[in-house]
């Protein structure tokens, strides 16, 4: 009895969490957040994407569950994956709280593209969606950007835009290196010249010096002993002969 | 009337400024004072030694090894003496090997040849270094010109130097480094000198 009731009483927490039919519509707004007709043409441009290119953006706009943001990922996260196997993101937003809305994707892509730069596109739509004007988050926006993104990653994928995105930073680093580089040369340019005309300068001078001539100024001459051109001097050295 | 730069290169300054040149008796070692005609002590006049000396009128030549003791070597000197030369266009520099007469020292006679050899061009400005090999003599004597410029102590610490050389009889390696260290000694010479000059200028 103990055990059945345990059973049960899982079963039920699991239904409680996960266990959840996918919708009939990519928007489910019981509360009538959306005016009908942006509705519809959400609801109509979300379908229609998902007819063409198999990308499926839900956006739920429901009250949350009262659980930690990990454990409400990973809820969606099951969501996602037990919906469809392709492509997809999770909007979920609760219109009365001032939470912001909770962004969580799945599918093939995020292993195909960088994952990185996929999370940073979500977090700036994110910050994008509550600078309207009004007190809650522009869903619509949010939840029709997502979608042109992930179709621009899919897009991308045949274009090689990965690739050219890694070529671009690849060839940002190496202009930057290139750059690094010609500041070296130049600095070891200008310390070379420096050096060259400084000594080009230093032999400049000596050769200059090496080339002048060199005159005595003149000297009141005072002759003696009778002498006309040498008075002589004593400068006498006698000095020992030793055998080489 | 001429300008002042043109009068500062005419100008003849007096020897009293220099610190080079000793005013001795090239015969007697005797202090000489002030344009003497005759030594007080010994007697000594340029003319009085004619009648003891042959050989009148030798003209000065840049080697004159009358003794042959540097034979082949005598470029050596000769390249020394000319690089001096070059650099001192005023200078003229002999290096001559003799053998002295009798009771006559190395100075006497070089004294004599500067004053008495013929032609006696820039003889003022000449200085000849003789060396007799006999009597182990060794000279070293200047014009009235170039006296000045040639520090007497330094002079006699080279002529100790060169001896050493000329002790053994290495003659040309001697007279080598004799003349590479007068180069020297005039050039700082020169040096200090025109500083002297200016000074003077300055102060006129």
């Amino acid at each position: 009895m103990r055990k059945t009731l345990l059973t049960l009483s899982f079963l039920l927490c699991i239904h409680s969490l996960g266990a959840r039919e996918r919708p009939s519509h990519f928007i489910s707004d019981p509360s009538n957040f959306f005016l009908r007709e942006t509705k519809r043409s959400l609801e109509s441009s979300l379908a229609n994407q998902s007819d063409r290119l198999g990308i499926n953006v839900f956006v739920l706009l429901e009250p949350q569950q009262d659980l930690p943001l990990e454990e409400r990922e990973i809820h969606f996260k099951n969501l996602g994956n037990s919906w469809t196997d392709k492509n997809w993101t999770i909007i979920s937003y609760d219109p009365d709280q001032i939470a912001p809305p909770l962004i969580v994707t799945g599918g093939p892509f995020r292993q195909e593209h960088d994952a990185e730069f996929w999370d940073a596109e979500i977090e700036l739509l994110r910050e994008l969606s509550l600078q309207s004007w009004s007190k809650k988050a522009d869903i619509d926006f949010l939840a029709r950007q997502i979608s042109e993104s992930l179709v621009f990653l899919s897009r991308a994928k045949d274009a090689h835009v990965t690739t050219l995105a890694k070529n671009y930073k690849q060839q940002q680093r190496d202009k930057t290196q290139a750059l690094l580089s010609r500041h070296i040369f130049l600095a070891t340019l200008a310390i070379a010249s420096t050096l060259i005309v400084a000594f080009s300068a230093f032999l400049i001078r000596k050769m200059y010096l090496n080339q002048r001539k060199m005159r005595f100024p003149r000297t009141i001459r005072e002759t003696r002993l009778g002498a006309p051109h040498s008075g002589g001097s004593s400068a006498n050295l006698f000095f020992e002969s030793h055998p080489k | 009337m001429a300008p002042p730069r043109k009068h500062s290169k005419a100008l003849s300054l007096p020897p009293s400024l220099f610190k080079g040149g000793a005013r001795d008796c090239p015969s007697c070692n005797h202090h000489l004072g002030i344009s003497p005609s005759i030594c007080p002590n010994c007697q000594c006049h340029l003319e009085g030694l004619d009648p003891f000396i042959q050989n009148n009128h030798t003209p000065l030549q840049t080697i004159m090894d009358t003794t042959e003791i540097v034979k082949n070597d005598d470029q050596l000197i000769r390249k020394a003496i000319e690089f001096t030369e070059l650099k001192f266009p005023q200078l003229r520099l002999i290096f001559c090997t003799a053998t002295c007469p009798k009771d006559f020292k190395a100075s006497t006679i070089a004294w004599w040849m500067l004053n008495r050899s013929t032609p006696s061009t820039n003889a003022s400005w000449t200085g000849i270094l003789l060396v007799d090999p006999v009597s182990h003599q060794v000279t070293f004597q200047v014009g009235y010109d170039l006296e000045v410029f040639v520090n007497r102590q330094k002079l006699d610490a080279l002529l100790i130097e060169c001896g050493q050389w000329f002790s053994i009889r290495e003659w040309a390696q001697g007279a080598t480094i004799f003349f590479e260290e007068l180069h020297k000694m005039l050039r700082k010479a020169h040096k200090e000198a025109l500083k002297i000059k200016k000074n003077f200028i300055k102060q006129r």
